[in-house]
């Protein structure tokens, strides 16, 4: 089990808040849209770099999710 | 072993027109066995039939059914059951086929499943535009009213003519007041919300081998859309039979598209010997999808049919998602240079950029499909890629006869 930050696609407007507040799990593509890393958020920084993200959204399109580690069907 | 279609049923190229010769649609006659009526099935027994028997999706995941059902009897009664009759796949008519000669095989499949999972009503989903099917359909519907056949209602919803119409996640956002498009559930929860009554959704297929099952057939079969130059054919193949058995009269292709516009090009040789069989299929990485079976013939460019076919894909984007949205605009861009003999190095460099930018992006698989499918094409038809990015196609013929899959190409885009 393993939290990782997640974003809901069909809300986000490309606002880019989020690479602000997250740049280790964060980079924006070259349309202005996120590209949200799944690494497990391990560590202390990590998991307050996504709670800022997921704050910082004007969309709410981010969550932090507990993830199963067994491999998805 | 028993298949559901016992001919192939032959269609036109495009459209969703009857075949000739299938007027009197409704031959399966309703009154059939009492113990085979839908009320009177014996509902433990079947589920631990499809358990056994793997029963997979038909529309395209080939998910194991019965991991699904499960989880729709486990939220409750009072939800819905859904025949998704919206076959948006051009190339598909499998289920078109089943619904103009044996309406009543998937009837039962959806009244048995809505037993299962103790709905309070059945609905087909349905294209607006499938006029044709809706009428058989409904006439379906109105005899088994007559005959008292049903316990749950069952009705027609239709659907706004667009691809994403028949994805199961547009489906259940739409039946539940939304638009019919994919809405996002997140990882773990299920299509139909966890704190509402479930909304399960089949394919059309499914639901006619779960009524196949349910009178004592097991299912060894998969049923195919063939595509060839003037028709599309649906046959119903055994396990066993292989590629090059399907193709052991007329020519042999080149490569395959198996799948769909958003599947996978395979190159004959890796294909011929393997069988018409999801399973052993997936032990070799490649997938049946919706069931799409279109060659490629040596006379036929398969950049501009790749071209051609990300074109479509990108005028079908829901449009929710950015990264779809300008990802697939840029990939059929990029491909219709391609195919014209102008993409440049540093264009090719962004189309590769892009295949990568887009898996998992979007709230449904079409972005990832286009990107998969566009990669296979290249995988598939380095020869073809390099010729072109030396403005030279060896496929010289194809300038002055284009062969066109179905709704692609010129005609305008709806």
């Amino acid at each position: 089990m393993s939290k990782q930050l997640r974003i809901n696609p069909t809300v986000c407007d490309g606002a880019a808040m989020c690479a602000l507040k997250a740049p280790s799990l964060i980079r924006m593509d070259r349309w202005g849209f996120p590209i949200v890393n799944r690494t497990p958020l391990d560590t202390a920084s990590l998991l307050t770099e996504a709670e800022r993200a997921v704050a910082a959204c004007p969309r709410k399109a981010l969550f932090i999710a507990n993830i199963q580690n067994k491999p998805k069907q | 072993m028993t298949a559901i279609l016992n001919e192939p049923v032959i269609f036109p190229y495009e459209g969703r027109t009857p075949p000739a010769r299938t007027t009197a649609a409704h031959t399966v006659p309703l009154a059939k066995k009492t113990n085979e009526q839908p009320r009177n099935i014996n509902l433990d027994l079947l589920l631990k039939n499809i358990e056994q028997q793997q029963l997979d999706g038909r529309g395209g995941a080939h998910f194991p059914t019965i991991t699904k059902l499960r989880a729709a009897i486990k939220a409750g009664p009072g939800g819905i059951a859904v025949a998704n009759a919206a076959e948006g796949e051009p190339a598909s008519i499998k289920d078109a086929a089943l619904w103009f000669t044996h309406p009543h095989l998937v009837l039962d499949g959806l009244q048995i499943i809505a037993r299962l999972i103790n709905a309070k009503e059945a609905i087909v989903w349905i294209h607006s535009t499938a006029t044709e099917q809706i009428h058989t359909i409904q006439h379906a519907i109105n005899e088994r009213n007559t005959a008292r056949r049903d316990t749950i209602p069952t009705r027609i919803v239709q659907a706004p003519d667009r691809y994403v119409s028949g994805q199961s996640h547009a489906i259940v956002n739409a039946l539940q007041s939304g638009p019919a498009v994919p809405h996002f559930r997140k990882p773990g929860e299920r299509a139909w919300g966890d704190n509402n009554p479930p909304i399960l959704v089949h394919n059309t297929e499914t639901l006619a081998r779960i009524a196949h099952l349910a009178a004592g057939h097991h299912p060894d079969h998969t049923l195919v859309t063939l595509v060839e130059n003037h028709h599309r054919i649906a046959i119903d193949v055994a396990n066993t039979t292989t590629f090059a058995d399907l193709y052991n009269t007329g020519r042999t292709p080149q490569a395959v598209l198996l799948g769909g516009y958003a599947g996978t090009w395979v190159t004959w040789d890796t294909i011929a010997h393997l069988p018409v069989h999801e399973p052993t299929l997936k032990q070799h990485g490649i997938s049946l999808g919706a069931g799409t079976i279109i060659p490629i013939y040596p006379d036929t460019c398969p950049i501009r049919i790749t071209a051609d076919l990300a074109t479509w894909l990108a005028h079908e984007s829901a449009r929710q998602c950015g990264p779809c949205l300008y990802g697939t605009a840029d990939l059929a861009s990029d491909m219709t240079a391609l195919s014209h003999g102008q993409l440049k190095k540093s264009g090719y460099k962004r189309l590769l950029e892009t295949l990568n930018l887009l898996p998992g992006r979007g709230g449904c698989s079409l972005p990832d499909g286009t990107a998969a499918m566009i990669t296979s094409a290249i995988t598939t038809f380095p020869q073809e890629v390099e010729a072109h990015m030396r403005r030279k196609c060896g496929h010289l013929q194809d300038t002055q006869h284009p062969h066109r899959l179905p709704e692609t190409g010129t005609r305008k885009h709806k």
